[in-house]
């Protein structure tokens, strides 16, 4: 780690595609696969160079690593402050990958536009890798907002017939929570001044601030919006099956498999640590609107005709496990919650890239077009079986350890919410073996299903990578887990800090009286300057 | 490790070699595993292998005990048969899939904990949903999606109460649970249940059975319940509720079956009746009763075993599994139906047949424990199943009018497999010294006692001549007619009433629950909240704030006249309430 | 903080005089050589303006140290804030005339006049950034609005600009009676126009007289006009769709800048004991200023109008920062109204481009497929549009993040709220047009006949903006250190 310390790892994950952005705008915007492959290699690049933060990651020490922290705009304490502890490594690592792997996906899908739709891709996973590095809540909410740009563009010009919907409606939603946000945590900041005399952003710097609770809720409740609606949460999700389904290919699983992630990501990292106690008033609230997103999610997606709105519903359904087992408050639903958004990344990821590889050859959706692909693609079908597995949770599989670990949590917090959430269980099967059998299984009844080709070459090389995952987490999650094992006990020892107090308080004030040194050197700079 | 290797794993990883072979070599690939497995058998000794942590607790992959040795050799044992039978099948998707199946039941059987039993039992049932779905017919496919939620529902709430049991107790170990009436107890002894298809959670079994594959039906008649009782009587001994269940099963299969007319749902009600007597073994829970419950598993293994592949074969050669369709093939099969009769009189328990000697343990279990009534009603059960089993079938599908079929002897693989099973039937109703040797508790128990055998005898012999009397009456598109005595008539009215009306309602209705009811409130709820609630409610009210602004854009708008005097009124306006605003404060003030 | 007191000292007039030599040499070259080098003019008005930017930056002595020079018997003060705003107008002022250059040549209406009036208009709002006194700040108002007034409707062929003009003037005039009526209240019950000695007496007698508290308001309803604050705004939105192109981006930047500039002086200087009685006045206008400027501006179809009308949102946001007029809230005015600069006039070079011969071309469906028609108008366009909607990471975004802060700080949460929601409401307009630009179809209805050609000057001037948004948003930190240093010295 050490010889690390110097070197800005993060950063050059972070601006790698840049890199490649820079590039593409010098080529010709006629040479359409010489800009496919040099995004393909930006994105190749950047994962192979996010590789070394697992191995080099030091999973005993709760503490932020491969810190970088210089200032940036000092008269208000905002900081560049990058760094990942066991809760985000994973997430930076799933984000390289999938994004590589999405930019592969529409070889064929995007032929018009190229140059644009490759760098808007880029730029995306620029603005996600930042959202997850960030520790300076200015710089996490320009990397936050940032992403909203490229996505918009994604959706609204290589999307569906209702894309311009679609992208208006996702960029003004999720803004419109994000503002919110903006004024907590300007709030937060002021507090923070009144109690210090110092102005800092670093959100470290805020956990265990022992705010007084009615301040307390209302930040959490501005911070609630913005991340519920990213996740998304029960009532505010109605953004996600238009964006889901209007978007290309690549853009869902981006959207999918990242970017809902942000959300949890966003509350394991602000809200319950800076809001213990509103946390803690909230489970209850978090648990009846979680268990109402899995069921109502599973049943909505139900009764769907479209592949990808069916599975976009999943989504909701699947990220209310990760809610519960996050404000389960213990570590096996923490962990799971964890594992789980890594799972839900590859297994909906790949659904998507399988829809994706089925329009491909189709152009439509509804399940009624198909029927009886079984048996012109068998080897697609393994593929899709194996993949509807994961997703609904069978052992021997990434989902299963997921949702095993969650249930877990949630029974332990809660016996009927638990027993609930696993009523989930079943529908999820439910939705996902029907829409299969509808589609591969039967006989074919539209001739159109007869030609069908079976799996490319690329198809496979974007498809085996997230089934080996798949494979892997389901069959020895330990690499995994054990990542994040001593962050999630520091995290949980931050939120109920009973406890806490004599544990790691004593870190923390360190932490706290640092920043509060630094900041009132770089205050007094200012007036002299 | 080296002292002992899980049969599983060659079952598991063997099937990964299937899709990669053919011809003979496959066939040599596919009888070569199971025989490696009953190797692996028979070398083990009890103890305790293969431990690991994972998720931070104790897995045991390998507890092996006699209770599981027993189990272990007759699944290896009867996979070489199912396979043999299966050989000339050139689906290797059956193939792996029936691979799959046994590995997973194998992997039950020797699993440590909970947590392995849960892993390797959804295996199970995922693997065998696709030898249902291999039949590749539409009622195949929709049985076996309900199959598929049946299995998966059960799984569920054997998860659920996995959960439960660790928060409680802290342990995940397999073995008796304390009866304490708690919620992760029912739980997961509802799970079990439905594995072991005790009504009413039974009507998975015999709709899917039916519709699996020739071969298919072969295995899962073998496995899945089998796997439940082994479970029962590892998990739930001595649970009193079973006793009764086990009772009514024996009982229900046996009466339901009278209305059967397709021969493979006919075994399958079987299944439930004989499944029933092990139910009832466990719930007794006597040393005698649990043995006897074991042994009859392992009996029923082979004669189900070689029940299903007698019927499969007539199938398979006429194509034809309606009892009314079939008859008179004796001609031209009378291998198969020699073979067949041997598993019939095996489940039918004469004398000298393997069902003998484990079934009367089991009633004579029941007596000992003094449950008269129960021993009773198990007693007339097992008549029934000669009844229908022993008679009606073979008699219907063999001789009875001649349809006129020209169907072939099956294929020799077939036959070399029934063989095998036939002569373990009787090999074990002969000699059950080698299988009581095997049982979990020590056995001073004799089958062949004058009384045993007479009473047996003479109740076989009883049902024997009613069901020649009753011949016309058991007639499986039943019609009255005048000329028999009124008795029988009468008789043959009452019991064909009983048997239609209130059974069968009931199992109708137990069967569409979930066919008819569940899935389709489910569907047209999840409709509702589709298209009404989350399209018009949720996202109605979203969309309907941007509407709003759009509106009040729209009103504003307006105010932009284009006409100077308007634009100076409203300046001169506001100038004139700011103005006034501060006349009436400082008014005020005064 | 040491205050020089010297009666007369030209030296602190050079950056007016400069520029007033500038506008009068073009008009004398004009007059003389009739129109010969009439494509040069624009040139000969940069180098003046550049020559004003060099003695705005070197007097007294670079930016380094708070010197407050009071000259001319204290009705002319130099001092950081002034010269801050200064900067501002010149930048504006620069752009400006890059953008007008061809487009006078363009719709063949290239005089010396205009340059002239451009240039007295900068004097006149620098005037009023420095006017220590109100009389002074009124006749800089008028240099500023009567220069206006003529350029707004300087397509004379155009009915709209010429009706623009006429608007424009009678309201104008209208709003100076306001402001003249209140400086004579004030003068009436202080007995003075200096802003020093109104700020002693009021304070020393702590006087609360009603007289003095309507010449406030009337103050407040006279610079609301010129800021085109609600309900004062109703000229805005047709001179901006009637004026030149380049005059609407003049008008939008410097003068909303110096009306803030005087604004802000006098209330914070003069009249900061009669705090109590504004605040809740500005509250309201704020809030109605955001709302009614971005609710309305969501159906406009007029590019210009559009532009109009989100122009009202952003000055309720900079009242928003007057409210919370602090150690945070005046830097946070003058980095706004830098960020706002930029990014405004930004957007007018383009438009100014697309609009084509007479303008034709200034709807929103004009805009269609100019993504694919001209991808670099485009990007910066969404650019400019992206900052003015306050996204990351423009200087928009900071310009907002600088403001709301300072509300926070001063407790006026719910106005920061109701600022950020109103953002929300804004993406969407902003939203429209890029929509138009990629998502309507490739069909290129942009860049058809009539469309000026991208000149150097212009290219030069959406580049300039674009930088400064770039860099205002990614690295703020030495602005804010200028801002900070150009403080009021209260």
């Amino acid at each position: 780690m050490m010889n690390f310390s110097n070197f800005p790892i993060l950063s050059v994950i972070t601006y790698m595609p840049l890199l490649g952005i820079l590039v593409i705008c010098c080529i010709d915007s006629k040479r359409h696969d010489l800009i496919r492959w040099v995004a393909f290699i930006a994105g190749v690049v950047t994962f192979f160079v996010s590789l070394p933060l697992y191995f080099l990651f030091d999973a005993t020490t709760w503490q932020m690593q491969f810190v970088e922290d210089i200032p940036w705009i000092s008269q208000f304490g905002i900081r560049y402050h990058m760094g990942i502890d066991g809760i985000s490594v994973l997430l930076v690592l799933l984000t390289t990958f999938l994004s590589a792997l999405a930019i592969l996906s529409t070889w064929t899908a995007v032929t018009e536009g190229v140059k644009g739709y490759m760098i808007s891709l880029l730029f995306l996973e620029v603005g996600m890798l930042g959202v997850f590095c960030a520790l300076d809540f200015i710089l996490f909410y320009v990397f936050w907002e940032v992403m909203l740009i490229p996505m918009y563009f994604i959706i609204g010009i290589w999307g569906g017939p209702r894309r311009i919907y679609a992208a208006v409606k996702f960029f003004i939603y999720t803004m419109s929570g994000s503002v919110l946000m903006l004024v907590a945590i300007l709030v937060l900041w002021y507090k923070f001044y009144e109690v210090t005399g110092v102005f800092t952003f670093d959100i470290l710097t805020f956990y265990n601030l022992g705010l007084p609770s009615n301040i307390q809720l209302w930040l959490f409740l501005a911070f609630f919006l913005a991340f519920a609606i990213k996740v998304p949460m029960f009532p505010f999700h109605t953004w996600l099956p238009d964006a889901h389904v209007e978007a290309p290919t690549a853009g869902s699983v981006i959207l999918a498999g990242v970017l809902l992630k942000m959300g949890t990501y966003g509350f394991l990292r602000f809200s319950l640590p800076i809001f213990p106690q509103a946390t803690m008033d909230a489970i209850p609230y978090v648990f009846v609107l979680s268990v109402i997103g899995i069921i109502y999610g599973a049943l909505v997606s139900l009764a769907q005709d479209d592949i990808k709105k069916l599975v976009a519903y999943s989504s909701v359904s699947h990220l209310g496990y990760c809610m519960l087992g996050m404000f389960a408050l213990n570590p096996e639903g923490v962990k799971g919650s964890i594992i789980q958004m890594i799972n839900h990344g590859l297994s909906t990821g790949a659904l998507f890239l399988i829809v994706g590889m089925l329009y491909e050859r189709r152009h439509t959706r509804l399940i009624s077009d198909y029927g009886g692909v079984l048996k012109v693609m068998p080897i697609f079908a393994a593929f899709f079986l194996l993949v509807c597995f994961a997703s609904m949770g069978v052992p021997g599989l990434n989902g299963f350890i997921g949702e095993l670990l969650i249930l877990i949590g949630a029974f332990k917090a809660s016996v009927g919410f638990g027993m609930l959430a696993t009523v989930g269980l079943i529908l999820g099967a439910v939705y996902l073996l029907w829409m299969y059998k509808r589609v591969m299984y039967g006989e074919i009844t539209k001739e159109e299903n007869r030609l069908l080709k079976d799996m490319n070459g690329r198809e496979y090389a974007y498809l085996v990578p997230i089934i080996v995952f798949i494979v892997w987490i389901g069959v020895y999650p330990r690499p995994f887990l054990d990542k994040m094992d001593v962050s999630v006990q520091h995290l949980l020892q931050v939120v109920n800090q009973q406890g806490a107090k004599q544990a790691d308080a004593r870190a923390v004030e360190g932490m706290n009286s640092n920043t509060a040194n630094r900041n009132t050197e770089l205050f007094a700079a200012d007036q002299r300057l | 490790m080296t002292d002992w290797f899980h049969p599983s794993l060659l079952f598991i990883f063997g099937a990964a070699g299937i899709p990669f072979l053919s011809g003979k070599v496959r066939q040599g690939y596919l009888m070569v595993i199971p025989l490696l497995a009953v190797a692996c058998v028979y070398s083990m000794t009890p103890g305790t292998y293969w431990t690991t942590t994972f998720l931070g607790t104790e897995l045991t992959f390998g507890a092996a005990d006699k209770l599981s040795i027993v189990f272990g050799w007759v699944f290896t044992i009867m996979s070489f048969i199912g396979i043999v039978y299966a050989l000339h099948v050139e689906d290797r998707g059956q193939h792996v899939a029936a691979f799959l199946y046994v590995g997973g039941s194998i992997g039950v059987t020797f699993a440590g904990d909970f947590f392995t039993l849960f892993i390797f039992w959804e295996l199970m049932a995922f693997a065998s949903v696709y030898l249902v779905f291999a039949r590749r017919v539409k009622a195949s496919i929709d049985a076996g999606y309900r199959y598929i939620l049946v299995h998966l529902f059960g799984g569920v709430c054997l998860l659920g109460g996995i959960v439960l049991h660790y928060m409680s107790t802290k342990s995940i170990g397999v073995g008796p649970l304390d009866q304490d009436g708690s919620l992760g107890f029912y739980l997961i002894l509802v799970g079990v249940l439905f594995n072991a298809a005790v009504p009413p959670f039974h009507a998975w079994l015999t709709d899917a059975y039916p519709e699996g594959t020739v071969t298919g039906s072969v295995f899962m008649s073998a496995f899945t319940t089998k796997t439940a009782v082994y479970v029962l009587v590892r998990v739930f001994p001595g649970t009193e509720l079973l006793v009764w269940m086990g009772t009514i099963m024996a009982l229900y299969g046996v009466v339901y079956a009278v209305l059967e007319n397709d021969s493979r749902r006919l075994l399958a009600y079987h299944i439930i009746s004989q499944v029933g007597y092990m139910v009832a073994g466990v719930g007794i829970g006597t040393d005698l009763s649990l043995n006897g419950s074991v042994s009859h598993a392992f009996a029923h293994i082979f004669y189900k075993g070689l029940l299903f592949m007698g019927a499969g074969a007539v199938i398979m050669m006429t194509g034809r599994s309606k009892l009314t369709e079939l008859g008179g093939v004796y001609r031209t099969m009378p291998l198969t139906l020699v073979l067949y009769m041997i598993g019939g009189f095996a489940i039918s328990a004469f004398p000298l047949f393997s069902g003998f000697v484990t079934k009367s343990m089991v009633v004579s279990g029941a007596a000992h424990d003094h449950r008269p009534l129960v021993a009773l009603l198990l007693t007339m059960a097992s008549a029934g199943t000669f009844l229908h089993t022993g008679l009606k079938l073979p008699y219907y599908m063999f001789f009875g009018k001649d349809s006129g079929l020209e169907a072939k002897e099956p294929p020799t693989n077939m036959l070399i497999a029934m063989g095998m099973a036939a002569f373990l039937c009787i090999g074990i109703g002969v000699l059950p010294g080698p299988l009581y040797a095997l049982l979990p508790f020590p056995v001073d128990y004799h089958p062949y006692t004058g009384d045993h055998v007479t009473s047996a005898l003479g109740i076989l012999l009883f049902t024997g001549l009613g069901f020649f009397m009753l011949l016309k009456k058991l007639d499986p598109e039943p019609t009255i007619s005048i000329d028999t005595d009124w008795v029988y008539r009468k008789g043959s009215r009452v019991f064909m009433w009983l048997a239609k009306v209130p059974v069968a309602g009931t199992d109708t209705v137990v069967g569409d629950i979930y066919k008819t009811i569940i899935c389709r409130f489910t569907l047209s709820f999840s409709q509702f909240l589709a298209r009404v609630f989350d399209l018009r409610g949720i996202d109605g009210m979203v969309n309907g704030v941007a509407a709003f602004f759009i509106e009040l854009a729209g009103n504003l708008r307006g105010t932009a006249s284009g006409l100077v005097r308007n634009y100076a009124a409203t300046m001169l306006v506001g100038g004139v309430v700011i103005l006034g605003y501060y006349l009436f404060a400082h008014l005020m003030s005064l | 903080m040491e205050q020089v007191m010297a009666t007369i000292k030209l030296s602190a007039l050079y950056p007016e005089i400069v520029l007033t030599v500038f506008a009068l040499l073009i008009l004398m070259l004009q007059a003389f050589n009739s129109l010969r080098y009439k494509e040069y003019y624009g040139y000969l008005t940069l180098v003046g303006v550049l020559a004003a930017i060099g003695f705005v930056v070197s007097q007294p002595a670079g930016f380094d140290m708070r010197v407050v020079e009071y000259t001319f018997s204290n009705m002319w003060v130099v001092d950081n804030y002034s010269r801050f705003f200064k900067l501002i107008f010149l930048l504006g002022t620069g752009l400006t005339i890059l953008i007008s250059m061809k487009y006078l040549e363009h719709e063949e209406i290239q005089y010396g006049e205009y340059f002239a009036l451009v240039l007295f208009a900068t004097v006149g709002m620098m005037i009023m950034a420095s006017g220590a006194e109100l009389i002074t700040i009124f006749l800089g108002l008028e240099v500023m609005s009567v220069s206006l007034y003529v350029l707004a409707g300087y397509t004379r062929t155009r009915l709209e600009s010429n009706e623009a003009a006429l608007k424009y003037y009678v309201l104008g005039s209208f709003a100076a009676g306001f402001l003249l009526y209140g400086i004579a209240l004030i003068y009436g019950s202080t007995g003075s126009t200096e802003i020093k000695s109104i700020a002693k007496f009021v304070a020393t007698s702590g006087l609360r007289s009603p007289t003095m508290i309507m010449g406030m308001a009337l103050l407040v309803i006279g610079f609301g006009f010129k800021a085109a604050l609600v309900p004062f705004h109703m000229w805005t939105p047709d001179v901006y769709e009637g004026a030149p192109a380049p005059i609407t981006a003049f008008m939008s930047a410097g003068p909303k800048a110096a009306a803030f500039a005087a604004f802000v002086r006098i209330f914070m200087e003069a009249l900061p004991s009669l705090q109590v009685e504004w605040t809740a006045l500005i509250w309201i206008i704020a809030a109605l200023t955001m709302t009614v400027g971005n609710v309305i501006a969501l159906v406009q179809d007029n590019i210009k109008r559009m532009l109009a009308y989100s122009s009202i949102a952003h000055a309720g946001y900079v009242m928003v920062a007057f409210l919370a007029a602090g150690e945070l809230g005046i830097p946070s005015i003058m980095y706004y109204m830098l960020t706002y600069t930029f990014m405004n006039i930004g957007a007018f070079a383009i438009i100014t481009v697309l609009g084509g011969r007479g303008e034709q071309r200034v709807r929103i469906q004009d805009y269609k497929g100019l993504g694919y028609s001209n991808p670099y108008a485009a990007v910066a366009m969404s650019l400019f549009l992206f900052s003015l909607a306050g996204i990351p990471p423009t200087g928009g975004f900071m310009g907002k993040f600088y403001i709301f802060s300072a509300a926070i700080k001063e407790g006026f949460i719910g106005l920061a709220i109701i600022g950020v929601i109103n953002s929300v409401v804004s993406v969407y307009y902003y939203l429209r047009v890029t929509i138009a630009m990629y998502m309507e179809g490739t069909s290129a209805a942009a860049g058809a006949e009539g469309q000026l050609a991208f000149s150097p000057a212009i290219i030069l001037a959406i580049f300039i903006s674009a930088y400064g948004v770039l860099s205002l948003g990614l690295f703020p930190a030495t602005y804010v250190a200028i801002a900070k240093l150009s403080h009021l010295a209260l």
